[in-house]
């Protein structure tokens, strides 16, 4: 009988290699078969239920919820990104990004397991159900913006090679929306977030530099939102500005963790 | 004056102002914790641009938005944005914080601020017991809990548990498990807080989570239903 530690790797080494058959279809759907989308699809679908099926092993065999490091924010952010393009290429019939959406979810899942993975006892101030949500939260944005990012980039490539019109509307429209998404995602994960640093230790703000450049990520992208509702800025500067905001979304996420100090430092 | 308030009031001079808040607060976030607050973040200027932005954001409510049912979520979010900076400031002008240590059987009704100031407690605090479990047969912490009585004089006012996210209420004030001493395992540290900030902010949260709500997934519903 296999135990749960096991299972949990080899499916999230399945579910990184369906990501990279979806990947491939996806890369083929677009240049030449058509019919293959369907195909492609259905390969990230089932890389997604692998992935949920190891973070599923992971909680079991923790006994909380797989979000108190880097490795497991990152297995989830991954998750998130997935789950998000699944849901936009339902409901906004956006095809055209599933090969670079997966190769990013891909990466990320990839750097994920790059990072400590043993389970470690949680340590006093981490249990805490606002944690749980306030990980689940940022992570949902960040996943959000990665979105935004990579049709942002769509619309800075297409404007490049002068095919503009239609598609590049949409990419605009696409950006818009996973940005509203992850602005509402980010603004629930800097509130759970305080709500936790003040059960935890009586502060809801202290100016950490995590916390801190959370703030200044949300308020690029409620400049975006502002730029474009009321100063009507037009699609290729506001995607300047969404790509600007991503970057912001990496050094928060990342970048705070390696070159700056603070109350974050276990994730 | 009108001209004035026009401009207070125009969303050029919001959004400038939001973007100017944004690049100092990345110069702050990239200096060294201890030399951001000493320049930035408790200094007057920087006090200053969140009046400015509060002020913007007034002006704008009361004479640029347009009072419907539709601009409900804008309306609220931006108020609520007012009601949180409201809130820190009230935080960091009334609150209060700091440490007590306390070995089992010791009382106290005194704390120290950050600055070695010392502030009195309308109770006073007892320690009665202090303990640390483990994760089993691991090196690891799982919880560690003072159990105290607060008096008022000689009477009593209740006995608790605090613990690590399980703070301890008391008139106004929040007694918090902030650690311990490890080379006495005797002996707590608690962190005191009185912050009257806490509810305004609260109270700003949950009302821009339904602004934003209301501006991002019930509006553009609204907006097709009308034609």
């Amino acid at each position: 009988m296999p135990d749960d530690l096991y299972l949990m790797n080899v499916s999230l080494n399945f579910a990184l290699l369906e990501y990279l058959v979806g990947a491939v279809l996806y890369a083929v759907s677009a240049s030449w078969k058509k019919n293959l989308f369907l195909f492609a699809r259905c390969f990230l679908f089932l890389g997604f239920l692998s992935h949920t099926v190891s973070m599923g092993f992971r909680w079991i065999r923790a006994g909380h919820a797989p979000l108190t490091n880097t490795h497991e924010s990152m297995v989830f952010l991954a998750w998130s990104i997935v789950l998000l393009y699944l849901v936009f290429e339902r409901v906004y019939r956006l095809r055209e990004l599933g090969l670079w959406i997966s190769l990013f979810a891909l990466s990320v899942l990839a750097y994920a397991t790059s990072f400590d993975k043993t389970i470690h006892p949680i340590m006093p101030a981490l249990q805490s159900n606002w944690l749980v949500f306030h990980v689940m939260f940022c992570m949902l944005g960040y996943g959000s913006f990665a979105i935004a990012f990579i049709t942002s980039l769509g619309t800075l490539f297409l404007q490049r090679t002068k095919r503009k019109g239609n598609l590049l509307q949409q990419l605009d429209f696409l950006s818009y929306k996973a940005i509203v998404f992850g602005f509402f995602f980010l603004a629930l994960g800097i509130i759970t977030g305080a709500v936790w640093g003040n059960r935890s230790w009586g502060r809801y703000w202290g100016w950490d530099s995590k916390e801190t450049w959370a703030l200044i990520t949300w308020f690029i992208y409620g400049l975006y939102l502002h730029l474009r509702a009321t100063r009507k800025w037009r699609a290729v500067s506001l995607a300047w500005v969404s790509v600007i905001g991503f970057l912001s979304v990496v050094f928060t996420y990342l970048g705070v963790n390696y070159l700056l100090s603070g109350l974050h430092s276990y994730a | 004056m009108q001209r004035l308030l026009r401009f207070l009031a125009s969303d050029g001079f919001g959004l400038t102002l939001l973007l100017l808040i944004t690049l100092i607060l990345m110069i702050a976030a990239l200096l060294k914790p201890e030399t951001a607050w000493q320049y930035i973040y408790i200094s007057p200027f920087f006090f200053l641009l969140w009046v400015f932005l509060s002020i913007s954001l007034l002006c704008a409510l009361f004479f640029r938005f347009r009072f419907r049912f539709k601009s409900l979520g804008s309306i609220l979010t931006h108020a609520c944005v007012v009601l949180i900076l409201i809130g820190g400031a009230v935080s960091a002008f009334f609150g209060e914080r700091g440490f007590i240590e306390l070995e089992e059987g010791q009382s106290s009704d005194l704390f120290y601020d950050d600055a070695d100031r010392t502030h009195a407690l309308p109770f006073e605090i007892a320690l009665k017991d202090f303990s640390i479990d483990y994760y089993p047969g691991q090196p690891y912490i799982k919880e560690f809990r003072s159990t105290v009585e607060l008096r008022e004089g000689n009477q009593l006012l209740r006995t608790g548990k605090i613990e690590v996210n399980g703070p301890l209420k008391e008139k106004g004030y929040l007694l918090y498990q902030s650690g311990y001493d490890e080379e006495n395992p005797r002996k707590t540290l608690l962190e005191v807080v009185r912050d009257p900030g806490v509810p305004i902010v609260y109270t700003g949260f949950v009302l821009l989570i339904l602004g934003l709500s209301f501006v991002f997934f019930v509006k553009p519903n609204l907006r097709n239903h009308a034609g």
